[in-house]
């Protein structure tokens, strides 16, 4: 069963913003707890740029400004993960000022109070954030990963991963250190994606694009595998995995792999797509996709190729699923070890989103999930990237959470399993509106979270799943501690919060099926 | 009726977000996931008086304000023009108040707004506020001259990077020079021609595009390739801003 909603909250829904670019975090240890990012300013301004939060298991989504460095699209790019027992959520950020690679933290992530640096470093890309939990001798630890393109690495190895083994309430650096995962000769750069893999008996997989040879914008890459067995605990870490076609570190995937750097496909850009996930239940198992043009410097494709490992990746199947023209493919493994994919493909008119689950590696047809499908000319783009050069799956237990963006025209058709809308929105016009429901307000991308799971989804905007629907009561009032001279408490009962609609208040039951009719399911006009 | 507290220019300078409002409650808040205690406040809007366009029309809604720490707090009932910036979006806003002045002190007679075509009365403030901002932006650059774009061309070759400025050359004619070390005649300045996410919101300058630019030195090594660049929305102006500069002295 599919839920999706749009992560745009009610009061800024006056942007038309392209807030492209998403990223989740999922806490572990209280799964309804999350945090999303994209190209998202500060709503007001200042100093910090935006957040999303959810703390109802993503029925609602808030904004809270607390990351250092908002530029005029917020952060540069932005990654984002919660350490699996602590509930401290750590951030990989281009800082919006500087351009910085930022490393943060904090323990409070629905607090309006700024994130902590532990690491700024310049001449960076595409921080990727993966963090775990670790019990060692009786003391609990953070560790965390961070994929990232460095250009200060010598030698042009630029493919990096920071690390830190106890990263939870350290000073800064805490801990954080780069490490190449390049050992072999480069262009004078890896591609930009450095994706991780983290398994709780202290396996990290790090996959990188190695730019074997070429100028631009023709590219020839090969798609490179290294391991660590101990959480990148020893001297020299990630040199677990030899290829023995060289005998050096770092398994080759595919090899000779050609791509057209900066393509425009759909007003979006092509060129870094990568992404791998280790199975839960067993860490030999691990599954890795990425894109690259199979036709060639003559091609016109973007083809998007998934592989598997069944033996700690040193040794790889040939493709077992490929989709022409996609881009942006995510992986996450459940806790049954099944697979999810999401991806986003270019159809020649339209931007689709689908959610593909296998148990087999496609041996039989995958569940498949269409969760977005809408024109891809509107809105105009107003940067690149234009969707965003990743968006993210994640699996806790055996549910599913992804996040993607797109147009946020309120149109049911675009939406074939159902939709909520937090913004004003009219599904009947499909038209968007400002708070006071008169000013249309133009179509723009937005991010879009999603929950796959097995169990039937009954929610109530505002409520979290398990609690039984019953009418929202205004935030009850604490009593008050006489701390300085105060006023009366009103009855609360007078209290009418504009911000409840009742019209948001019906559940949505199962929205795959059917598609909503006007009024139905889907959240219609929500003043 | 231009608004008369002393204090608004300052309040104006540390807030993105004013407004009339009369306080509703106290210990309460219109979201859920916000701490509240006695000095949080349900205040309905009743006009903004300054706001990013996206929050102009947030007239007649409730907002939370969590009222400055120190100094004393409102009743309910009570009538002032808060200065806040926001600390939460959510299904409404949560706002941090920076200030307040007695509602007299920007309310206009009734009637008087409209004929003044709807605008704020802080407005006069405000329109001080841009000049000031203007001025330090001026006073920040290294030259400062009149002139048209010549000529476009690329400057270096465009890197690999996903976020590469794609560094741009134009040559300006310049026909009259206010600030710095320039003279009239050609000049090259840098721009970041990249639509990159990390580039798309600086200065692109067009071919024909006649103005004020405010220019500033190259950083490191790009001085090779052009002496001055331009990068921010403000580095050009409409050459009517020259009195704006003159008329403070700059």
């Amino acid at each position: 069963m599919i839920h999706i909603v749009n992560m745009i909250p009610f009061s800024l829904s006056g942007e038309s913003s392209q807030d492209s670019e998403p990223n989740l975090a999922v806490n572990p240890a209280k799964p309804t707890d999350m945090v999303g990012t994209a190209f998202t300013a500060a709503p007001m301004g200042g100093a910090l740029a935006p957040i999303y939060i959810s703390t109802d298991g993503g029925n609602t989504w808030s904004l809270r400004t607390v990351v250092p460095g908002n530029g005029p699209f917020g952060t540069g790019d932005i990654t984002v993960g919660f350490a699996t027992t602590s509930g401290v959520l750590y951030a990989g950020t281009l800082n919006g000022s500087t351009g910085h690679l930022n490393i943060l933290r904090t323990a409070t992530f629905a607090s309006t109070t700024a994130m902590t640096l532990l690491v700024d470093r310049a001449s960076e890309d595409q921080p990727w954030v993966v963090a775990g939990s670790v019990v060692v001798g009786k003391t609990s630890k953070d560790r965390v990963y961070i994929g990232n393109n460095d250009f200060g690495q010598p030698s042009g190895h630029t493919g990096t991963v920071d690390l830190s083994l106890d990263a939870r309430t350290a000073a800064a650096p805490a801990g954080f250190a780069p490490h190449s995962v390049e050992r072999r000769a480069t262009t004078g750069q890896d591609g930009p994606p450095v994706r991780l893999a983290l398994h709780a008996d202290g396996t990290v997989y790090a996959a990188h694009e190695r730019w074997v040879s070429g100028s631009v914008p023709n590219i020839t890459m090969d798609v490179v595998v290294t391991r660590d067995d101990n959480w990148g605990s020893g001297a020299n870490p990630f040199s677990a995995l030899v290829d023995p076609g060289d005998s050096k570190i770092g398994q080759r995937v595919a090899t000779g792999r050609f791509i057209k750097w900066n393509a425009i496909m759909g007003q979006e850009r092509l060129g870094g797509d990568l992404s791998i996930a280790v199975d839960p239940t067993n860490s030999s198992n691990v599954w890795i996709a990425w894109c690259d043009r199979v036709g060639g410097v003559s091609g016109t494709d973007w083809t998007l190729h998934v592989r598997r490992s069944t033996n700690r990746g040193q040794t790889w199947s040939n493709d077992v699923r490929t989709i022409t023209n996609a881009k942006n493919p995510s992986l996450a493994v459940d806790g049954h070890g099944r697979l999810g994919l999401v991806s986003q493909q270019f159809t020649g008119s339209r931007w689709v989103t689908q959610l593909e689950l296998t148990a087999n590696a496609w041996s039989t047809p995958a569940t498949v999930v269409v969760l977005h499908t809408a024109p891809s000319a509107t809105p105009a783009r107003t940067f690149l990237p234009y969707l965003g050069d990743y968006i993210r799956l994640l699996a806790v237990g055996t549910d599913f959470h992804g996040v993607f963006c797109g147009n946020n025209t309120p149109d049911n058709a675009n939406f074939p399993n159902g939709v909520a809308y937090q913004r004003a929105a009219d599904f009947t016009t499909h038209k968007l509106f400002n708070t006071n429901g008169v000013t249309q307000v133009a179509p723009s991308i937005d991010p879009f979270y999603f929950h796959w799971t097995d169990n039937p989804i009954i929610r109530g905007r505002g409520i979290v799943p398990t609690t039984p629907i019953q009418p929202i009561q205004p935030r009850t009032i604490q009593p008050v501690q006489p701390i300085h001279p105060i006023q009366p408490i009103q009855p609360i009962e007078q209290i009418t919060p504009i911000s409840i609609r009742p019209i948001s208040r019906e559940p949505i039951i199962s929205p795959i099926g059917p598609k909503p009719g006007p009024g139905q399911g889907a959240a219609n006009l929500h003043l | 009726m231009p608004a008369k507290s002393k204090a608004i220019p300052n309040l104006l300078r540390q807030s993105a977000f004013s407004f009339l409002g009369t306080i509703e409650h106290l210990g309460a808040a219109t979201m859920t996931d916000v701490p509240v205690d006695g000095r949080t406040a349900i205040v309905v809007v009743e006009q903004v008086l300054h706001a990013p366009a996206a929050f102009s029309e947030l007239a007649n809604t409730r907002v939370t304000l969590q009222l400055a720490a120190k100094g004393v707090a409102p009743k309910v009932g009570d009538r002032a023009a808060f200065f806040a910036n926001a600390t939460a979006f959510g299904d409404s806003l949560a706002l941090a108040e920076v200030g307040r002045v007695p509602a007299g002190d920007v309310e206009s007679p009734v009637g008087a707004t409209a004929a003044a075509g709807g605008l704020s009365p802080l407005q006069g403030f405000q329109a001080q506020i841009e000049r000031d901002r203007l001025l330090e932006h001026a006073a920040a650059a290294d030259a400062i001259v009149v002139g048209t774009v010549a000529k476009l061309e690329q400057a270096t070759k465009k890197g690999l990077s996903e976020h590469d400025p794609d560094w741009w050359k134009a040559t300006l004619d310049v026909d009259h020079v206010e600030k710095g070390n320039v003279k009239p005649g050609k000049l090259a300045v840098l721009y970041a021609n990249s639509v990159d996410v990390q580039w798309r919101s600086s200065l692109k300058p067009k071919a024909g595009q006649g103005g004020l630019w405010m220019l500033h030195n190259s950083d490191e090594p790009l001085s090779k390739l052009a002496a001055f660049q331009v990068l921010h929305l403000d580095d050009y102006q409409p050459v009517q801003s020259l009195d704006t500069l003159r008329g403070n002295g700059s």
